[in-house]
C-alpha cells in the first residue's frame, strides 16, 4: 500500500467513521476516500464497514454516456419515476430487487449491512467504437456495459448478474475472500449462488422450478449456449466457436489448476467456482425445503459471515456443516455434508457431525 | 518485435481471443512509431501476477516478444492502465477492425 498522509490521523478517522453522528461519519468517509486511490478505497471499505445509513434502500443510477469516466451523468435516483432508458430501469430495478432479497430473507439492510447507497453505473465503455462486454463492482459502485451484440448484449439484462455483483460487495465486507485460487473461487461462488437465489425469490420459484443459470438473458442471438454458467450442471452453460467451451468442474477430480494470474482468472476463480455452486444445489435438494433461501441460503449466509479471506473448500464446507447443525439440526448437517461429498470436497464416507454449540448461560 | 494482447476476466471469465502484430509487417515509419509505444506502454504495466484482483474485472495481458528474443510480460486493467498502455491497445483493436 502506498504512503497516505491524513491531516487528521487515520485512527481518529477511523473512529469519526463509526460515530453515531450521520454527519461525522459522512465526514470522515469523505475525507479518506479523497485521500487514496481506487484500490485503497476497497481495502478502507473492507477494514472500516463504513456506513452513512438511514435504513432504507436508497439507489442512483448513472449513465456513463458509453465512457469510461465514473459515475457518470445521473439519470434516476432513489423514488424517481422510471426512466425513458430501460437499462436504467433495469440496473435500478435490479438493485431494488437485491436489497429487498437481503433485507427479507437475511435481515441486511444493504450492502454494507446499514443502508450503504447502492449506485451502478449503465452504458459503461472502455472503447467508444466498442460496447463493454461485462459487468463489475469496482469496490464502490456497479458498472454495466452494453455487450458487443455479437456475444453479448446489455448486462442490466440478467438479474441474477446484477444480485451476483452486489453480492461481491457483501462478501468484500464480511468474509473478504481474496480473490485468488480456491478462496477466490469461493468468492465468485457465493455471488453465483446469491445472485440466483435473488433471482429465484424474486419469480417465486421452488428449488425444481429454478433454472440455477446464471446470465442466461446476456447470450446475444446465435451464441450456442443457455447461459454463462450453470450452477447445477457446471461445464454445459455454453459451447460456441466464439465462446469456447463452459470449462467449469463440478467435483474435485476435475479441479483445475490454474496460475495466479490475471490472464488465468486468478487461479480459476470463475471456473473452480462450478464445484461449490453445485455443492450448494446439491444442499437444496438434500435439505429437502421448498426454497432455496428456506434453509440452505440461511447457512451459507452465516457460512459468508464466517469465513476469512483465505479460506478454502474444506472450510467452507466445515463451517457450513456447523451452521446446518446450528440452525435446522444434524439431519441438516448430514444432508450439507452429503451434498459436499458428492463434490468430493469431504471424503466419502466420512460421516462426522460437528460439536454442538452450547450457548453460555 | 511481435505484440500479443489478450482480454480476460469479466463476470464471464472468458479468456478473448489476443490482437496479434508482427511490427515486421508494418512499413518502417508505422513500425518505429508502433515499437516505441508497445515499449512505452510495456514498462508501464504490472509484473503478471502482481496486480490487484478485482472481482469480474476486465483485464489484459500484453506479451511483447523482442527481435533478440527476449520476452515482457505485463498485465493491466482499464483503470490501471497508463496512457500508453490505453493508447497501444487503441492501435490494436483499430488494427484488428481495419482487418
Amino acid at each position: 500500500m502506498s504512503t497516505c498522509c491524513y491531516i487528521i490521523p487515520p485512527h481518529i478517522l477511523n473512529h469519526m467513521a463509526s460515530n453515531p453522528d450521520a454527519k461525522l461519519r459522512k465526514t470522515a468517509r469523505a475525507t479518506i476516500l479523497a485521500s487514496r486511490g481506487f484500490h485503497e478505497q476497497r481495502q478502507i471499505f473492507s477494514v472500516l464497514n463504513i456506513a452513512l445509513g438511514t435504513g432504507g434502500l436508497r439507489r442512483t443510477i448513472y449513465d456513463a454516456q458509453k465512457d469510461s469516466t465514473l459515475p457518470g451523468m445521473m439519470s434516476r435516483n432513489e423514488g424517481n419515476p422510471p426512466s425513458t432508458d430501460p437499462t436504467v430501469n433495469e440496473a435500478y430495478d435490479g438493485a431494488g430487487d437485491t436489497y429487498a432479497f437481503y433485507d427479507q430473507i437475511l435481515g441486511r439492510k444493504s450492502i454494507d449491512g446499514h443502508g450503504m447507497r447502492l449506485q451502478a453505473t449503465v452504458h459503461y465503455q472502455e472503447d467508444p467504437d466498442e460496447g463493454y462486454d461485462n459487468a463489475f463492482w469496482n469496490g464502490r459502485q456497479m458498472i454495466y456495459g452494453d455487450g458487443d451484440g455479437i456475444l453479448f448484449g446489455p448486462f442490466t439484462r440478467s438479474l441474477d448478474v446484477i444480485a451476483h455483483e452486489l453480492t461481491h460487495g457483501v462478501t468484500e465486507l464480511e468474509a473478504g475472500l481474496e480473490y485468488h485460487n480456491q478462496s477466490g473461487a469461493l468468492n465468485e461462488s457465493f455471488s453465483d449462488v446469491f445472485g440466483s437465489m435473488v433471482k429465484q425469490w424474486k419469480l417465486g420459484q421452488t428449488i425444481q422450478e429454478a433454472d440455477w443459470l446464471i446470465g442466461k438473458e446476456l447470450l446475444a442471438p446465435g451464441i450456442q449456449g443457455k447461459a454463462l454458467r450453470s450452477l447445477r450442471d457446471p461445464g454445459t452453460a455454453y459451447d460456441d466457436p466464439r465462446l469456447g467451451k463452459d470449462p467449469q468442474p463440478g467435483r474435485m477430480t476435475d479441479f483445475q489448476n490454474l496460475p495466479d494470474r490475471r490472464g488465468s482468472d486468478w487461479g480459476g476463480v470463475h471456473i473452480n467456482s462450478g464445484i461449490p455452486n453445485r455443492a450448494f444445489v446439491l444442499a437444496c435438494e438434500n435439505l429437502g425445503a421448498k426454497h432455496s433461501w428456506d434453509q440452505a441460503g440461511r447457512i451459507w449466509y452465516a457460512t459468508l459471515r464466517a469465513l476469512h479471506k483465505t479460506s478454502d473448500f474444506a472450510e467452507a464446507a466445515t463451517t457450513t456443516i456447523v451452521y446446518a447443525q446450528q440452525l435446522f439440526g444434524p439431519q441438516a448437517a448430514d444432508a450439507v455434508r452429503d451434498a459436499w461429498q458428492m463434490v468430493e470436497v469431504v471424503p466419502a464416507g466420512d460421516t462426522t457431525r460437528p460439536i454442538p454449540v452450547i450457548a453460555a448461560p | 518485435m511481435k505484440l500479443v494482447l489478450t482480454r480476460a476476466g469479466g463476470v464471464a471469465g472468458l479468456r478473448q481471443p489476443p490482437l496479434e502484430l508482427d511490427t515486421a509487417s508494418l512499413a518502417a515509419p508505422a513500425r518505429q512509431r508502433m515499437e516505441e509505444l508497445a515499449d512505452a506502454a510495456r514498462r508501464t504495466g504490472s509484473p503478471a501476477g502482481r496486480e490487484e484482483a478485482s472481482p469480474d474485472e476486465l483485464g489484459y495481458e500484453l506479451a511483447v516478444t523482442h527481435d533478440d528474443g527476449r520476452q515482457d510480460l505485463v498485465e493491466f486493467s482499464h483503470a490501471s492502465a497508463s496512457p500508453e498502455l490505453r493508447a497501444l491497445v487503441a492501435e490494436l483493436r483499430a488494427a484488428r477492425r481495419a482487418t
